[in-house]
């Protein structure tokens, strides 16, 4: 088959299309996992947490669960701007050392839930990636834009851009630095494996 | 809803009754004269006996049937309570556990080995007396068919005690083919009849293979007055009254000798006191003549027993009633509508009772934990070597029955370790000029919306240099830092900290403290410990009371909400009041002459904009110490369902969960624990400093 | 006609057991918790008969069987005492009182049908 397959070699068989949901931060177009999303809801009232990381600092009602918010935005180094009519929140699981939760995201806008074909999820540019390649679990390509495909639990784990790697220097980073752990066992929807995805 | 298994019930039940057995019998170690004791001992053998045979358990019957025989002779006097009776009966009771939970898988060798010793101790003929359970009457034992002639003349006032004499005819007749004569010779003239009373006598002729008891069992209830003669009528007899009544039986042969029975071996056969309703006056007797080892309180109470998970299910929903009450509650006071508002305030009340009775359902005395503990101390000093005295203090203190169940494994670990590592040998203890006997004290006390748990000992305490070596070896600890002696007690409770991994096998079970650390997180609570070298050391987990709602106090800062336990709140005062005494150098009020030092929780919070003229200050306590909590405005009491922070914001110490308000905006709760806390530690801060 | 039984008892599981043993039988059972309260339903019922606890709060089983007895209801009607072996002389007590019968705890739950039968026919 394509790309993808040629870097694990072991011959798995998987249908490489993931669902997705696509939503904007900033100029980006991102995506996330579509079986992950519960629901979207539009920007409630979010009550501030003093004294947690800004990535995730905030909590709202979603049908009577008191659950995170958090910015992707600020993991990712883009710019905050205020939310707008489009802002959204995007209800998701997440998985935390091994436990499940649910959080939302805020997205400045939401897009649609579409099929990413095999055929275009595209090798991304080996280098000169702007985030994090642990973050992602893959890049596509929609209409000629590139898609970035968000690795949620990584997003979720991972330490903000600048508190913890402070050291790797600006925010550039090599992908698949990383080889894939265990490419046997990738399914949509099992975060850390996507990262089968990149070459 | 379909009915409960019985045998559910029953074993309910058993496991209740084996407590109270187990507590009588760890009270009759050192009081082995109390009446009361025995008394007790003996009702829960007798109904472990009685209700194991009810639902089916005839092993359970059966084995505690000596046990019994035993205790009846200890209550009449005709044996002592011996510490070797005890001893058994702890042993047996084990067993009985196990073949009321493990049927299946008893250890036969065991069991037998048991029940000899058990016989051999009581004396008894080898089950020669059997269990008293085999009824015969409903048995299907096969006895030969025999005539019998059966007179009956029932009082006259056998309609008065509710008794029918044609259904105890019925019943006769359907022991096998019957002739009944009925004898009028006692029927008065009609104007002398008294409907109310029974004239009427009968002459039955009655073949059966089920013999007299079958026969007398007709007649049990049947007073003293009434006339009841049954005669077994043999050879000629029984032919000619055949023939007489014109009866065949083809399996009559020649009658045989039936070996007698009495009536009350049959439905009046097995007995047992159930529920005692003396059982509360026991029960102050026992408290008066125990001072030193606490007794349980067994009050037999009638209770439901309902499934934990349908409790839990109520609880859920009276949560979400409480939440959805709040926001009818704020839409309903807006409007104009007065009926509305009515059915507001009624629906406000009604969520209110329901989630407190609610509440109450979930409650449960930790007395019922603290007696296992008892159990396990008797049986550690045992094997340790280590003489060692158990008392109780507060076992009637209430928590939510989710605390009580997940305290158990740490609590056992607490007063293993305890035993294990605080308290020295008997020998050590003499050279110290200790008592050889240890002392763990176990306390439960509530203080505001928390329930201290004590656990003290007063052994050899804790060893601050030791750990602190210890803990730089783990890589706890810099050799630089200088932490006091209490936080390196805490360090114990750290899983890097291993102390507790190479304990001998008394405490181990797997369990190490680093877990009791993590049970009592989980339960929104912390552990604090103090030690004194050779004096002891004390280890308090302290608990929230509830789990789920808590009646709380409504504040605003900047734009948000929070809400602060009500139980800690002790007053609030106005901020301008004090406008001395707050200024932004020394942070402390003055309240009715103690300094109390206060927290600007916009400055903790990082609130940004103004804070208005009308701060208010929120006093606070956790255990001895207050706080005051500097907020813009104070809404007023909320009712508040408690939902627990994901891990993404655990580590947030100024909270302890959040909740959601009737707007549907959520706030959060403040761990009133840690801000005073950190309120304290201001203070001592700037007394250093000033 | 399905007879009804009322049972009282203090003891829930008691109560439970004689519910589930009589109503599996096809009779139909209701239930109080204690002395009082099976007077106050035997007034408010009718009921074709009556088991009731010896060792009661709030009224003892003796003491609500003499009760009932003065009741025009009640003065024909079983009313079974459940009591314990070592409350045998109770038992005349409780026929004085007016008790048709006993049963005697524990009990098997065919000692509980034979007795109601009995008495019920």
């Amino acid at each position: 088959m394509s790309a993808p397959e040629k870097k694990s070699g072991t011959g798995q068989t998987q249908p490489r299309t993931l669902d997705v949901l696509t939503l904007g931060l900033g100029e980006e177009i991102f995506a996330v996992d579509a079986h992950r999303v519960h629901e979207i809801l539009d920007l409630a009232k979010v009550t501030k947490v003093p004294g947690a990381s800004p990535f995730v600092d905030g909590l709202i009602n979603v049908r009577g669960k008191v659950t995170p918010l958090a910015d992707p935005r600020l993991k990712l180094g883009l710019p905050c701007q205020p939310p707008t009519a489009d802002t959204r929140i995007i209800v998701l699981a997440v998985e935390l050392d091994g436990e499940q939760i649910t959080a939302g995201i805020l997205a400045d806008r939401v897009f649609e839930v579409t099929e990413l074909p095999a055929a275009i999820l595209e090798e991304a540019p080996r280098i000169g990636m702007r985030w994090h390649p642990d973050m992602i679990s893959a890049v596509g390509k929609r209409n000629g834009d590139f898609v970035v495909v968000l690795n949620i639990d990584r997003l979720f784990s991972l330490p903000q851009n600048g508190d913890a790697r402070s050291d790797d220097g600006p925010h550039l980073y090599a992908i698949a630095q990383e080889p894939d752990p265990n490419p046997e066992t990738y399914s949509a929807g099992s975060g850390p494996n996507a990262s089968d995805f990149i070459l | 809803m379909a009915p409960i298994d019985p045998t559910t019930i029953f074993l309910q039940e058993a496991d209740d009754l084996l407590i109270q057995l187990e507590a009588a019998l760890l009270d009759l170690e050192s009081m082995p004269n109390n009446e009361a004791l025995i008394d007790q001992a003996f009702r829960a053998l007798h109904t472990i006996k009685g209700s194991g045979a009810m639902f089916g358990f005839k092993m359970v019957a059966d084995f505690t049937h000596h046990l019994e025989t035993a205790f009846e002779q200890v209550r009449t006097k005709k044996r002592a309570a011996t510490p070797e009776l005890v001893s058994l009966t702890l042993q047996s009771m084990d067993h009985i556990r196990a073949l009321i939970n493990n049927p299946d898988d008893i250890d036969q060798q065991h069991h037998q080995s048991l029940c000899l010793s058990l016989e051999k101790a009581i004396d008894a003929p080898h089950t020669a007396q059997g269990s008293p359970f085999e009824s015969n009457s409903q048995s299907d034992d096969a006895s030969d068919f025999t005539a019998w002639e059966i007179q009956f003349q029932p009082e006259p006032e056998i309609f008065s005690y509710g008794a029918n004499p044609v259904l105890l005819l019925d019943e006769l007749r359907r022991l096998g083919p019957n002739s009944v004569i009925p004898l009028t010779d006692q029927v008065p003239y009609l104007e002398e009849m008294d409907p109310t009373l029974s004239y009427l006598g009968w002459t039955i002729i009655l073949v059966t293979d089920r013999g007299r008891a079958a026969i007398e069992d007709v007649f049990i209830f049947a007073s003293d007055e009434a006339g009841i003669a049954i005669t077994e009528l043999t050879g000629e007899e029984a032919k000619s009254a055949l023939q007489t009544h014109g009866l065949s039986v083809p399996a009559f042969d020649s009658p045989h000798d039936v070996e007698p029975a009495t009536a009350t071996d049959t439905l009046a056969s097995s007995e047992v006191s159930t529920t005692e309703p003396d059982s509360a006056e026991d029960n102050d007797s026992i408290q008066a003549t125990s001072d030193r080892p606490a007794t349980a309180s067994h009050r037999a109470e009638a209770h439901v027993r309902v499934p934990a998970h349908r409790l839990d299910a109520l609880m859920d929903l009276a949560g979400e009633l409480v939440i959805a009450e709040a926001r009818l509650n704020q839409l309903s006071a807006q409007s104009k509508d007065m009926t509305l508002r009515n059915i507001g305030e009624d629906i406000e009340r009604l969520t209110s009772d329901l989630r407190d009775i609610t509440m109450t359902m979930r409650l449960t005395p930790i007395g019922t934990l603290f007696n296992r503990f008892r159990r396990v101390v008797r049986d550690l000093s045992k094997s340790l070597g280590k003489p060692v005295s158990l008392t109780l203090e507060g076992e009637e203190t209430e928590l939510d029955k989710t605390v009580v169940e997940a305290l158990a494994d740490p609590l056992v670990h607490l007063i293993r370790n305890a035993m294990d590592h605080g308290l020295e040998t008997p020998d050590q203890r003499a050279e110290k000029g200790k008592a050889k006997e240890g002392h763990v004290h176990l306390s439960a006390r509530h203080s505001g919306a928390n329930v201290l748990i004590t656990i003290r000992d007063d052994g050899r305490g804790m060893d601050a240099a030791a750990i602190r070596t210890k803990a730089i070896e783990r890589g706890l600890l810099n050799t630089d830092d200088t932490p006091s002696d209490q936080e390196l007690y805490a360090m114990v409770f750290h899983p890097g900290f291993s102390t507790a991994r190479e304990i001998s096998n008394v405490s181990g079970r797997g369990v190490g403290l680093d877990v009791v650390k993590q049970t009592v997180t989980g339960l929104r609570g912390r552990i604090d410990v103090t030690s004194t070298k050779d004096e002891g050391t004390a280890i308090t987990l302290r608990l929230p009371l509830t789990l789920a709602i808590i009646d709380g106090l409504l504040l605003k800062v900047g734009d948000s909400h929070y809400v602060a336990p009500l139980a800690s709140v002790e007053e609030v005062v106005d901020m301008d009041a004090q406008k001395n005494a707050a200024t932004r150098t020394r942070s402390f009020l003055n309240i009715r002459d103690a300094i109390v030092p206060f927290i600007r929780l916009r400055d903790l919070f990082g609130t940004p904009g103004d804070a208005g003229q009308f701060q208010k200050v929120v006093i606070v306590s956790f255990g001895d110490m207050r706080v005051g909590l500097v907020v813009d405005q104070v809404i007023g009491q909320h009712q508040t369902v408690i939902k627990s922070l994901t891990r993404l914001h655990s580590h947030i110490t100024h909270f302890s969960g959040a909740t959601i308000l009737g707007d549907g905006t959520v706030a959060l709760i403040l761990e009133i624990a840690h801000l005073v806390e950190a309120g304290q530690t201001l203070e001592e801060q700037q007394r250093g400093a000033g | 006609m399905t007879k009804t039984i009322l049972s009282v008892d203090d003891s829930a599981s008691i109560r439970q057991m004689i519910t589930f043993t009589l109503e599996t039988e096809g009779y139909r059972v209701e239930t109080a918790v204690d002395g009082e309260d099976g007077l106050e339903k035997a007034k408010l019922g009718s009921f074709d008969m009556i088991l009731a606890d010896l060792n009661m709060p709030r009224r003892d089983g003796i003491s609500l069987i003499r009760e009932l007895r003065t009741l025009p209801a009640y003065r024909f009607t079983p009313l079974v005492m459940l009591t314990t072996e070592t409350q045998a002389e109770k038992k005349s007590e409780a026929r004085e009182a007016g008790a048709t019968g006993w049963i005697v705890k524990p009990f098997e739950q065919k000692q509980l049908l034979a007795v109601v039968r009995k008495v019920l026919g």
